[in-house]
């Protein structure tokens, strides 16, 4: 198969929107309480974060995001699923910061 | 006739297919769909200001995705393909990408059209019906779980009532005892894991629409 070349736009927003997911992961975490319909919101974003990132190359993400759905899913501790969210926006900014150091 | 205008790039409709934009470069606002196309060696021609002649191709690849993604459905399906592949596009099998996130749209639809397809994409399971309703793709790839209506329904739904092949998409639900549901109560054609493998999806398109 020739390779597939995603472009560097396409790529470029995906980190910039990646920004936004975990701000909102961030929020809805914090407002997490019993309520059975805030963790389906958290189970779904991390679900579609599962499934981007690796597509994108992110495959780090993409395992701590499948892991944080699982969690979810079974009804893990907040602050479980705290801690996943919180390795997951350090990867997300270190995803960032690569793409934006010059290259040597 | 009412005309509304949006700052540049957004589109305004005025009843029909008409569609207004602002031009980058002039800011001269005209009818996009009476425009003519540019002839740049380009993936994507797009439209010549009839005022000033620019066409979007000199903007940066950002401003031109931008402008595409902005872009009403109908105008991408019609106007995107570059002149030289034009009329192989116009026969190229259709492929619909339904998936309630935009960036797994996005992307799919830039690997599809590569693959040399011509692609659609539904944001949920009642939008992939209506549009099935005036297009018929050869093949229906779905992310499985979806809110409004979850993609394993919709696989049903299209294997009643159309010839399409039906891919059903998952991230988590892998093992095999899952791909058999998949199978065989849902009907699927095949199964394709998250996050995407373009290889694994290339192979399915060409299995399916052969």
């Amino acid at each position: 198969m020739s390779a597939i070349v995603i472009p560097e736009a396409l790529r470029a927003r995906f980190l910039e929107r990646l920004a936004i997911r975990v701000t909102t992961l961030e929020s809805t975490i914090a407002a997490l309480d019993e309520k059975h319909d805030l963790r389906a919101s958290l189970e779904r974003q991390l679900h579609s974060l599962a499934g981007i990132a690796g597509t994108y190359g992110f495959h780090a993400l993409t395992d701590l995001a499948r892991a944080g759905e699982l969690q979810c899913a079974a009804g893990a501790p907040r602050v479980t699923i705290e801690g996943v969210i919180a390795q997951i926006a350090e990867a997300a900014a270190t995803a960032r910061e690569a793409r934006h150091k010059p290259s040597s | 006739m009412n005309t509304r205008v949006f700052a540049e790039p957004t589109f305004a409709i005025v009843g029909g297919d008409h569609y207004f934009a602002a031009c980058p470069s002039c800011d001269s606002v005209t009818d996009v769909t009476q425009s003519p196309w540019c002839s740049c060696v380009t993936r994507e021609r797009t439209p010549v200001c009839s005022v000033c002649g620019e066409c979007r191709c000199r903007r940066s690849a950002a401003e031109r995705l931008d402008f595409w993604m902005r872009a009403p459905e109908s105008m991408r399906r019609d106007h995107t393909p570059s002149a030289p592949a034009q009329k192989t596009a116009a026969k190229a099998p259709l492929v619909m990408v339904v998936d309630d996130d935009e960036e797994i749209r996005l992307i799919a639809r830039h690997v599809v059209e590569q693959l040399g397809y011509r692609c659609v994409t539904a944001a949920n399971g009642p939008e992939a019906l209506a549009m099935m309703a005036a297009e018929e793709p050869r093949v229906v790839i779905t992310d499985a779980l979806m809110p409004k209506m979850d993609g394993r329904d919709l696989c049903r739904f299209v294997k009643r009532s159309s010839e399409a092949k039906v891919v059903l998409m998952t991230s988590v639900y892998t093992a095999p005892r899952y791909k058999y549901e998949a199978f065989k109560t849902y009907g699927a054609d095949d199964y394709l894991a998250k996050p995407i493998d373009f290889a694994s999806l290339q192979a399915t398109l060409t299995r399916l629409v052969a």
